[in-house]
């Protein structure tokens, strides 16, 4: 096993509808063991599409996809793997704690000795006085909370986040990024984070890809340099800010390239 | 339970009732051979509650356990259409067919078959029930949103374990709303076999029929009562265990 956690090579993949639309073309793309590293990009521009296909839910029409080692659905099936998608996708008939305890349920082979103690993991998480609630009792900020430790909660080598924190306003966006930025210098995990806020990429990443539309493709990788933790104060210093107009600038370029007005 | 005692809540039915009921009398008086005196109909029921209660016990009977098999079919097809997609090409057709076919029809042919005993009725409780359920069985388990199931797809959940744990559990207010209908058709059910059985020993079916080959209409009408105090006792017992089965789904 080499030091990538993630290594795309060649990605290419066509949506299957009428459309045909290149969705990925030619995606090389090595992300190293323990990083944080975000994709950004505008609508369309296959990021989604690029997490399906690490995540084994989807199988690329060209290229080679490796993670931890092995393919997706492999490391899938050990158990390597941890998905926060856009909606929390928590089940209303299960309390929070059995909400997080379903996945050690299944696949039971694989599990990773010894688990984490849930109720600590979700009081760790603010979620302590939550845990014999439902989903429809909590606010969409805890929900999403509750889906972030479920997929923590299998120590997975490698977590996959879709724009989990999309549907939140803007302060409760910001407490959700501090406590996934705690939880994961605590436990560790090759992150691979689907966002489209340049403040979110620059705050959360090691590394930001940029990516363009039409036909889906990486334009650029830029890596922060900026120490961690990631205090309120470094958010407002100029090198943070420098970093935000360079990723803006890029993404523009992206745009231009197409020809669509931005 | 303070909200159902307010007068506010119960008073237009009660007005309502007082009303049809003196329709109902006036009626009766007029045109004795279509509607029979409600005093009539009372002490027909109290004269041999014995009788009554016998012949309700056998169409309950008839209707529950019918109501069993069907539900039981009708799940397990549900399970099998909702995971196999060829299944479903090949039984849904069918199972629409057999559901625009009118049961009445097919209930005389049933006890031709099956003789007078318990099983065409049996047969012909579960056919009713069957389809409800399978229909709103099978759009239950294939409820579960795609995000959840990427969700348990990416841990390698297995089909059995994706089925346990949140089809099943998912389908359950689509298999309520199912059972809501389905409780109060299956003595429906249970009756139209009876009727159809001629001679068939018991059941509020045969004592309306004997009643009424002999134009007794207070005795037809109170078995007729019976049977709507028994759907509507039953449709009550699936609400209060929904309730309980699916507070969850209640917001707060």
């Amino acid at each position: 096993m080499t030091g990538a956690a993630i290594d795309l090579r060649g990605i290419g993949r066509v949506h299957e509808d009428a459309t045909r639309v290149v969705a990925l073309d030619g995606i090389d793309l090595e992300v190293p063991t323990g990083r944080f590293v975000s994709i950004i990009g505008p609508s369309g521009c296959g990021k989604s599409t690029l997490l399906r296909i690490v995540a084994g839910l989807e199988e690329p029409d060209a290229g080679e996809v490796t993670v931890c080692g092995t393919t997706p659905r492999e490391a899938a099936e050990q158990k390597r793997l941890g998905l926060v998608p856009q909606q929390p996708a928590l089940l209303p008939w299960l309390t929070v704690l059995d909400n997080v305890s379903l996945p050690a349920k299944v696949n039971r082979r694989h599990n990773r000795e010894p688990l984490p103690d849930m109720r600590e993991l979700l009081r760790r998480a603010g979620l302590g006085d939550a845990v014999h609630q439902r989903p429809a009792q909590l606010s969409g900020g805890m929900r999403q909370r509750v889906a972030i430790v479920r997929a923590f909660g299998l120590q997975p080598d490698v977590l996959l986040l879709d724009e989990p924190f999309s549907a939140l306003d803007e302060f409760t966006r910001e407490a959700q990024q501090q406590q996934l930025l705690e939880l994961w210098e605590e436990r560790g995990a090759t992150v691979l984070f689907v966002t489209h806020s340049i403040l979110e990429a620059v705050r959360l990443s090691d590394s930001v890809v940029v990516m363009a539309p039409r036909p889906g493709r990486i334009v650029d990788v830029v890596d922060i340099d900026l120490p961690r933790p990631r205090t309120q104060e470094l958010i407002r210093s100029p090198e943070f800010h420098a970093y935000e107009l360079g990723l803006r600038e890029r993404l523009r370029d992206a745009f231009e390239q197409n020809g669509v007005a931005s | 339970m303070k909200r159902v005692l307010h007068p506010a809540y119960w008073a237009p039915l009660a007005v309502l009732l007082v009303l049809l009921g003196v329709l109902w009398q006036v009626g009766a008086d007029r045109m004795p051979y279509l509607l029979p005196p409600l005093p009539d109909v009372w002490s027909a029921l109290t004269t041999d509650p014995g009788y009554f209660l016998h012949n309700s016990w056998v169409t309950l009977r008839e209707a529950l356990l019918g109501l069993l098999i069907g539900f039981v079919a009708a799940f397990a097809l549900a399970i099998l259409v909702s995971e196999v997609t060829l299944a479903r090409r090949a039984v849904m057709p069918i199972a629409v067919v057999l559901n625009v076919t009118p049961l009445v029809a097919i209930a005389p042919a049933l006890v031709v078959a099956f003789g007078f005993g318990s099983a065409p009725k049996l047969i012909i409780t579960g056919l009713i029930c069957f389809f409800p359920i399978l229909i709103n069985a099978s759009v239950g388990l294939r409820s579960v949103p795609e995000p959840v199931l990427q969700v348990f797809q990416s841990v390698h959940a297995s089909r059995w374990e994706v089925l346990r744990h949140l089809r099943i559990p998912g389908s359950l207010q689509y298999v309520f709303a199912a059972l809501q209908i389905v409780f109060p058709l299956s003595v429906v059910g249970a009756v139209v076999a009876e009727l159809s059985a001629a001679g068939s020993a018991a059941g509020l079916g045969s004592v309306i029929q004997v009643a009424s080959s002999m134009n007794r209409l207070a005795t037809v009408w109170a078995a007729i009562f019976v049977l709507a105090l028994m759907g509507s006792l039953l449709l009550l017992l699936v609400t209060v265990v929904e309730r309980r089965a699916l507070r969850w789904h209640e917001p707060r």
